[in-house]
């Protein structure tokens, strides 16, 4: 499927916005990129839930 | 002194062929006039009609501004605010900026070429008809509520049946596929005009500059339509069909539509620029009384324009993931493009400054158009740089890009033009105390709301 790469220099939480138009609900289509630092990254992967949900 | 009676005896046989050819050519009373295949008839009712549409499409543009004037706004809801939008676009661009340059053309061509008519006047006719059948399909949609809400460059696959279950996107296919067929006709016709029905005497190297402008527009249409056309019909087969042109999951490609429409799209630029440019190098020497300056290198640029327009549609497409060789070579062929319309940029300031320019009022629109122009072009030339362009691809610097570009090459040159022509047109000149003030306006509001 596709893939995004995108590059932070900076560890903390980005976000992003539907850059093509996609039919009705395109304005709500927002994610949100979590970075970490690179020595946390393993322990946020192992712990989903709590560190990669958004949080409302 | 009364004249000499031969030239009386002259001039009523004069008369008397003139009655018997204009019987022969004119368009009857009543339902004939659905027959109409006078070039002048029907290049009137292109431009009309096409007004009609040029008047929809700015209101649905105002109803769009609206919307996006104040955040979260509930002024339309978001199925409206779709199909508001893209019919903005498919109004301007397939109902409004391509009939009207056709309309042009169809009623000054033949004039400039001293020629009769049309080599085909039936097929004018047919054109019309066509433009008028397809515009009706999208602005009945519209009326309807069932209009295309896709966007207007329609991709897929969210235009397909899957994304798109109602008939909008087939409205769009439909309506726009007709129009397009009516563009393709007048294109032969006026390919063909050009190059056999030339007044006796007028050889291509004599021909007023907007015969070859007019040439190698036609020529161009010839070529760009059908990638559009066979596009529509292929999505049109696997939304009614189910066929997979366009559906990775069966073999598909979605960038398919992206080439296609783009093919078409691109060169539709220039398409819609060079009539407009033709009208520039017309009146510009009129209004500098001074002849053109460089007739020849301006033919030479229109033809290397015609020439490059085909190879830069995939700078519409620098982010969906090409190959590096292909992005250099598309970069390339965007910024080259600057160069023949730089030529004739500064063709027309030379005549500009080497005459001593009347500010009448369409002198104003075609300052208008030099403002405007050189805006939309030099964001043009940042686009066609890779990596501005993957910073700014989809944002609002495009969208003020294209706008600069399609209000500087045809708004502008266009209601020159109409101003030049209105007293050929209708019999009448315009009220230059209302004309002035209404440029100022269009000129401010076009620059606020682009």
């Amino acid at each position: 499927m596709n893939h995004l790469r995108i590059q932070a220099d900076v560890p903390g939480r980005y976000q992003g916005l539907c850059n093509q138009f996609c039919g009705s609900g395109h304005v709500e289509m927002r994610f949100d990129v979590i970075v970490h630092p690179a020595a946390d990254f393993a322990a946020a992967i192992a712990k989903p839930d709590a560190a990669g949900k958004v949080k409302q | 002194m009364s004249p000499p009676v031969e030239a009386l005896a002259h001039g009523s046989s004069a008369l008397r062929l003139h009655r018997q050819l204009a019987s022969v050519w004119a368009t009857g009373p009543g339902l004939q006039r659905l027959a109409a295949v006078n070039h002048s008839v029907v290049g009137l009712r292109f431009m009309t009609t096409a007004f009609v549409f040029f008047a929809i499409g700015g209101v649905l543009g105002m109803l769009t501004r609206v919307q996006l004037a104040t955040p979260m706004s509930d002024f339309m809801a978001p199925e409206t605010y779709n199909q508001v939008f893209t019919m903005h676009g498919t109004v301007l661009l397939f109902l409004f900026a391509i009939p009207m340059i056709e309309g042009i053309a169809v009623y000054l061509t033949p004039k400039i070429l001293g020629a009769r008519d049309f080599a085909f006047p039936r097929l004018t006719a047919y054109g019309y008809w066509c433009y008028l059948f397809g515009g009706t399909i999208l602005i009945g949609a519209l009326l309807a509520g069932v209009a295309p809400d896709g966007g207007w460059f329609m991709y897929t696959p969210l235009s397909s049946n899957v994304y798109t279950p109602g008939v909008n996107a087939d409205v769009w296919l439909l309506g726009v596929t007709f129009v397009e067929i009516s563009a393709l006709t007048l294109a032969v016709e006026i390919v063909v005009s050009i190059l056999k029905m030339r007044a006796p005497g007028m050889s291509l190297d004599r021909m007023p500059i907007f015969g070859w402008y007019m040439l190698v527009t036609a020529l161009m249409m010839v070529a760009a339509f059908p990638p559009l056309i066979l596009g529509s019909i292929l999505l049109e087969t696997e939304r009614a069909f189910g066929l997979p042109f366009f559906d990775p999951t069966r073999g598909g490609d979605p960038l398919l539509w992206q080439h296609l429409f783009w093919l078409f799209g691109h060169p539709d630029v220039y398409i819609i620029f060079l009539p407009m440019a033709g009208v520039l190098s017309t009146m510009i020497p009129v209004f500098a009384n001074q002849p053109l300056i460089g007739y020849r290198a301006i033919v030479v640029a229109i033809i290397a324009l015609a020439f490059v327009s085909f190879g830069i549609w995939v700078h519409h497409m620098f982010t969906v993931g090409i190959p590096h060789l292909a992005l250099a070579f598309f970069s390339a062929g965007s910024a080259i493009v600057a160069v023949p319309t730089a030529v004739q940029i500064f063709a027309w300031l030379a005549t500009l400054a080497h005459g001593r320019p009347r500010w009448d009022v369409p002198m104003l629109y075609i300052f208008g158009f030099f403002s405007t122009f050189a805006i939309g072009g030099l964001t043009g030339v940042m686009l066609a740089i890779v990596p501005f362009d993957w910073q700014a691809h989809n944002t609002y610097f495009v969208v003020a890009h294209f706008h600069y570009i399609v209000g500087g090459a045809v708004a502008f040159p266009l209601l020159a033009a109409l101003y030049y022509w209105l007293p050929l047109l209708t019999g009448r000149t315009a009220m230059h105390q209302l004309s002035v003030p209404a440029f100022w306006l269009v000129f401010v509001g076009f620059n606020l709301t682009s």
